[in-house]
């Protein structure tokens, strides 16, 4: 049944290039999930994202020192191994500084086509950042029609969004029943689903997916009574990982809080600006709308907390402190957007999750500083989580232990003991 | 650590600055304003050092940077700190300066007594995204304001591709900032800004930055009369107190020391028989561990990193990828005009620092201005943002200039990140090979 | 009842024949056998259990139910079923010293923290594996190298002739060369030794200061012969450490406690 969406993300680069060659597109790759695909797509090209192998990013020594991720020196380990060859452009988003030296470094050395780095700011819920960007990305849609010599209408913008959010409302649809007691869908297929949204046309995609919503109610259900977790952290394209979990461990991974699952694909474009500017509608879907990202702030978050819910059982749990008052004037608004641990904390909460597990990049900056925040979030509120580093050549067996041990720690004491032998989710 | 410094009878010793006198008592007296503060009313407000002080100052708060701060234990060696920061959940893959900065929130205690608790918080998104989110935490803390500023960088392709307009829309977007980080300083202190002050700020600043230029000028003569030390120290006030009068007394006379010594013709290192570039912050723990390259007769005479605090470089790293008018300084009369020279500052700093091309070039001019037989980059595990780019620039060097170039790992305070024993070996060998090769280059020429 | 457990380390195989009278009680350990993980974990595991069989003079079929543990638990092909080392080093501390909260277990290739309750149920844990420093390869090494029996490394390492030596090196193959390199200068081996053994000391400790550390406190694993490494932990951290008999066995107690748990729930459930 998923064997489409496999397909996909086993073979990528033949997929993509397959697109070049029958429908005549050209392939755009991106490294960040906060590029505004849907301009390129308008255009009539194709966005593909660029993910990291589990080669040794040896190429990538000369160019990026050992204590940047792996997961963007393996992605120019591949681009210079001539992975990307077939690709007729990169474009990128700012979002953190590692995937930015990854980029420069593809500009230096490689020969794409056609380059573009695209200063989203780091603030994304002023009204000054979006017109800022709104500007950013006018210049951006110039350009698409330069390489691709024709005029991007609205009309044309407005196609492409709606071909995005179907998809983004197809896969929440399916992602409801993940909420269930066993949930309709595993982790890895529940990944399968959104990596391969990423990585081809997504008008075929809808297709595909349709189909499928037709067909996942005649499929056995999955295993009953297996833990549910949720991971949490840096960019996660590795899908042994998700076999680990669940396959050898046997706990379902219900959701999650990664740029490669729930967050590329929550968040639809706000129909009323959409008849006004297109544009304008596509800044406040990838700035407001759809859930945040660690490497992006608004300055006045702190509004925010002083009323958010889950402030009494506190995300400073360092130095819990009474709930202070709203000062009576403020010159500043809360924030437009959700913050990202509440975010997390109802996705975990709604999924009746019961472990977080932190896949973290070694030498993830955002994450990182980010990750004592998350525990003690979820600690609060009674869920008890991991931290497990990772890198692109994960070494299954030493993760394997921690997450093992982990699942143990958090069952019922009887667990351990139950006759039979542990068993992996069957599908 | 080993101590190289030998002391007088070391060839390569030279006497100390007579200005030190006079920039300790600066030092002193900002320490002892910073105690007072942390039990009075006086408001703190902790910010980085890559947002322009001149926000700050005309407002009457204590200042604290936090780059500073994580330095200075680092210079005390207080690794505990960075034990309880990482005992609370974050990683040792940090950086060292924020690790310090946290444990010593967390401790309550520091090289000032207590720990100075801010009133807000300021962080920048400019240089890399684990900087902010340090700021943030320090925020979070003790639950209070924090704001945060995007230093919009200007890439060297966006003018050449798209023209002014681009560059025009990123100066504007940060001079918006500036004007809402005001905003934010008025609410948070009670105060209303001294426009006064603010434009005086803006002028000392601007002199001062001068001076550094000129600073950093005299050092990279040939033979060099001060050494990269003098420099650490002097950028130690920089950073603390960029735009003060204070440091304009120092700074001009500490130049006009230089240049006796440069008519005397006393130089940093006796014998001084190989020059070479330093990039990216040193570990300030190991500055006795840099002796060792004096030990050797190499002394370091330009740095990338030290040229940040300077207005000049800057410009000649970018070069003409950038308008007329964001070059050129003009003396602000008025609140706006002063918003204005800020961003377009803001802009053209950062701008230099995290964009690759731009890091190249400005290596490849110093390393040719300052005459430079080989560059010693400082790997920071854990600042990404400074080292951004080592590898590139070294190759580069190596290709386009046939300069040597060796790549040093280490961190900005964090000892245990460091392993002496190997990396005194390489230092040994690196400066036998820029030997080898100076001399090579030289029976060549004539 | 008889059960078995089995413990697959990187470095170090054992296996552990537990008797329960119906049961009931604590049991007792009727025999054990440690040998070194040779490269065919499988064929380990088998020679393991023959010793241990032999010793306790019983047949493979005297034996109700087998659980292995270690890092290569899974590939043991006779065990019934397979639990991390982590719930089994706090299961088998417990069983040894049921004050315990705190494990310090020190393995050949990592090191693990473990905190527990008075059921011996894990709480917490935190684990070192990326790094050879605080383990017992490194302990290895320099018994190497300075050609000291292993066993004899801790009282070696208390009897400083001139003063202990600094090996300022964080990592063990750095350290390596400047231990060659004190070698050279005269340094006598006591004092490398005292040198070596307070590294780890304080790289153990690191990992320690992370946890909140329980009494009571207990150490288990390879390195808990070790007095090198044991008593400097214990004066650093202020606290007398529990060390069992033979605490190279521990996980694999645990296992077979879990053996023995399992099958009274599978009489219990009447299957």
């Amino acid at each position: 049944m998923f064997s489409y969406f496999k397909d996909i993300v086993d073979n990528r680069h033949d997929h993509a290039q397959s697109l070049q060659k029958k429908k005549s597109k050209k392939i755009i790759g991106y490294l960040c999930s906060y590029v505004p695909e849907e301009i390129i797509y308008a255009a009539g090209g194709i966005p593909i994202r660029l993910f990291s192998n589990e080669e040794s990013p040896s190429l990538s020594e000369n160019f990026m020192q050992n204590y940047y991720c792996t997961f963007s020196r393996s992605i120019l380990h591949q681009g210079l191994a001539g992975e990307f060859d077939y690709m007729d452009g990169l474009v990128t988003a700012y979002s953190c500084v590692t995937m930015r030296l990854a980029f420069d470094n593809f500009q230096r050395e490689c020969n794409f086509p056609y380059t573009r780095f695209l200063y989203l700011p780091g603030i994304i819920d002023t009204p000054d950042a979006k017109a800022f960007y709104h500007k950013e990305l006018r210049r951006f849609k110039r350009d698409m029609e330069d390489l691709f010599g024709r005029n991007i209408t609205d009309n044309d913008l407005r196609d492409a969004i709606n071909v995005y959010d179907e998809n983004r409302e197809l896969i929440l649809e399916i992602f409801k029943g993940r909420k269930e007691s066993p949930p309709n869908i595993s982790g890895e297929e529940a990944y399968l689903l959104t990596l391969s949204s990423m990585l081809t046309d997504k008008a075929e995609h809808n297709k595909m997916l349709k189909t499928l919503i037709k067909d996942l109610p005649k499929r056995k259900p999955l295993k009953a009574g297996v833990n549910r977790v949720m991971i949490v952290g840096s960019p996660l394209d590795n899908l042994k990982l998700l076999r680990l979990i669940e396959k050898d461990i046997g706990a379902y991974v219900v959701t999650d809080d990664t740029c490669t699952g729930t967050r590329y694909i929550m968040g639809t474009t706000p129909t009323d600006l959409m008849d006004k500017d297109p544009l304008k509608a596509l800044v406040q879907r990838y700035m407001i709308s759809r859930p945040p990202c660690p490497t992006k702030h608004s300055p006045n978050r702190w509004i925010e907390c002083m009323t958010c819910p889950f402030r009494t059982v506190s995300c400073f749990a360092l130095n819990p402190s009474p709930k202070r008052t709203l000062p009576k004037s403020l010159p500043f608004p809360a924030p437009e957007r959700i913050c990202r641990f509440r975010y997390a904390l109802q996705l975990g909460i709604n999924h009746k999750v019961e472990g977080v597990i932190a896949l973290i990049q070694k030498f993830c900056d955002p994450h990182g500083y980010d990750y004592h925040h998350v525990t003690q979030a979820f600690q609060d509120v009674g869920i008890p989580s991991v931290p497990i580093e990772i890198d692109n050549m994960v070494s299954i067996g030493q993760v394997r232990t921690r997450i093992e041990a982990f699942i143990e720690m958090i069952q019922p004491v009887d667990y351990l003991i139950e006759p039979e032998i542990k068993a992996g989710v069957e599908i | 650590m080993a101590k190289f410094n030998k002391g007088k009878e070391d060839k390569h010793y030279s006497p100390p600055l007579k200005c030190w006198g006079l920039l300790k008592e600066v030092n002193d007296a900002y320490d002892e304003r910073i105690k007072a503060a942390i039990d009075s009313k006086k408001p703190v407000i902790t910010a980085t050092g890559m947002i322009p002080q001149q926000l700050i100052y005309p407002f009457d708060v204590v200042y604290i940077c936090g780059e500073w701060y994580g330095s200075i234990c680092g210079f005390h060696r207080d690794v505990g700190l960075a034990e309880t920061a990482e005992k609370c959940g974050f990683f040792h893959e940090l950086c060292s300066y924020a690790r310090m900065m946290l444990g010593s929130m967390i401790e309550d205690r520091g090289f000032l007594g207590r720990y100075p608790k801010p009133a807000a918080v300021i962080g920048t998104e400019g240089l890399c995204v684990g900087q902010v989110k340090w700021f943030e935490a320090l925020a979070r803390y003790h639950n209070v304001p924090f704001f945060v500023m995007d230093s919009a960088p200007i890439m060297a392709h966006d003018y050449k591709n798209w023209g002014e307009e681009a560059v025009r829309d990123s100066v504007e977007f940060v001079a918006r900032q500036c004007g809402n980080a005001i905003d934010f300083l008025e609410w948070v202190t009670g105060q209303k800004l001294d426009e006064e002050k603010f434009v005086n700020t803006m002028k000392i600043m601007h002199r001062n930055e001068l001076l550094w230029d000129d600073l950093l000028d005299l050092w990279g003569k040939n033979p060099s009369p001060i050494t990269i030390r003098n420099l650490f120290t002097f950028e130690n006030l920089i950073i603390s107190l960029p735009a003060t009068e204070d440091t304009t007394r120092v700074l001009e006379e500490g130049i006009g020391e230089v240049h006796e010594r440069i008519d005397k013709g006393i130089t940093g290192i006796e014998n001084e028989e190989v020059r070479l570039l330093w990039n990216a912050q040193p570990g300030w723990f190991l500055l006795d561990t840099m002796e060792y390259f004096r030990s050797q007769g190499a002394t370091f005479v330009a740095s990338p990193y030290l040229a940040l605090w300077g207005s000049k470089y800057r410009f000649d790293s970018v070069g003409d990828s950038i308008p007329q008018w964001l070059r050129e300084w003009k003396d602000p009369e008025n609140f706006d005009e002063c918003i204005w020279e800020l961003a377009k500052g803001i802009t053209t700093q950062n701008s230099a620092r995290p964009r690759l091309d731009a890091t190249i070039e400005e290596i490849k001019r110093m390393a040719i201005k300052a005459e430079v037989d080989g560059g010693v980059w400082h790997a920071v595990r854990g600042c990404k943002g400074v080292s951004y780019g080592a590898l590139g620039e070294r190759e580069a060097m190596r290709n386009d200039l046939a300069i040597p170039g060796f790549i040093m790992e280490g961190s900005q305070v964090d000892y245990r990140d460091f392993s002496e024993g190997p990396i005194l070996r390489q230092i040994r060998v690196f400066v036998e090979q820029v030997k080898r090769i100076k001399k090579r280059r030289i029976a060549k020429s004539s | 009842m008889i059960t078995v457990g089995i413990d697959i380390g990187s470095m170090s195989a054992d296996a552990v024949i537990m008797e329960f009278a119906e049961g009931i009680g604590r049991g007792k350990i009727m025999s054990y056998a440690i040998i070194p993980t040779g490269w065919d974990s499988a064929e380990t595991s088998k020679k393991c259990m023959d010793l241990a069989l032999k010793k306790a003079n019983i047949k493979f079929s005297d034996i109700e139910y087998i659980v292995s543990t270690g890092y290569g638990r899974v590939i043991v092909p006779f065990s019934n079923k397979n639990i991390t080392e982590i719930s089994c080093h706090a299961k088998g501390a417990n069983w040894n010293f049921p004050s315990v909260r705190t494990i310090l277990d020190m393995g050949g290739q990592d090191c693990k923290v473990i905190t527990c309750d008075e059921a011996g149920k894990v709480t917490s844990f935190l684990m070192n594996d990326k790094c050879a420093a605080g383990a017992g390869r490194s302990m290895e090494i320099m018994a190497k190298l300075v050609d000291v029996p292993l066993k004899s490394i801790g009282e070696h390492s208390f009897q400083i002739v001139d003063k202990q030596a600094m090996i300022s090196s964080t990592c063990v193959l750095f350290a390596r060369s400047e231990v060659m390199e004190l070698l050279r200068e005269g340094v006598h081996k006591n004092d490398i030794l005292a040198g070596a053994c307070d590294a780890l000391t304080s790289r153990v400790l690191t990992l320690l200061s992370r946890t909140e550390v329980q009494k009571d406190f207990a150490i288990s694993g390879g390195i808990a012969k070790n007095i090198g490494i044991t008593k400097r932990v214990e004066e650093r951290l202020g606290l007398q450490a529990k060390i069992a008999d033979e605490p190279q066995i521990i996980g694999a107690i645990g296992a077979a406690v879990f053996a023995k748990d399992t099958i009274l729930k599978q009489r219990e459930g009447g299957q």
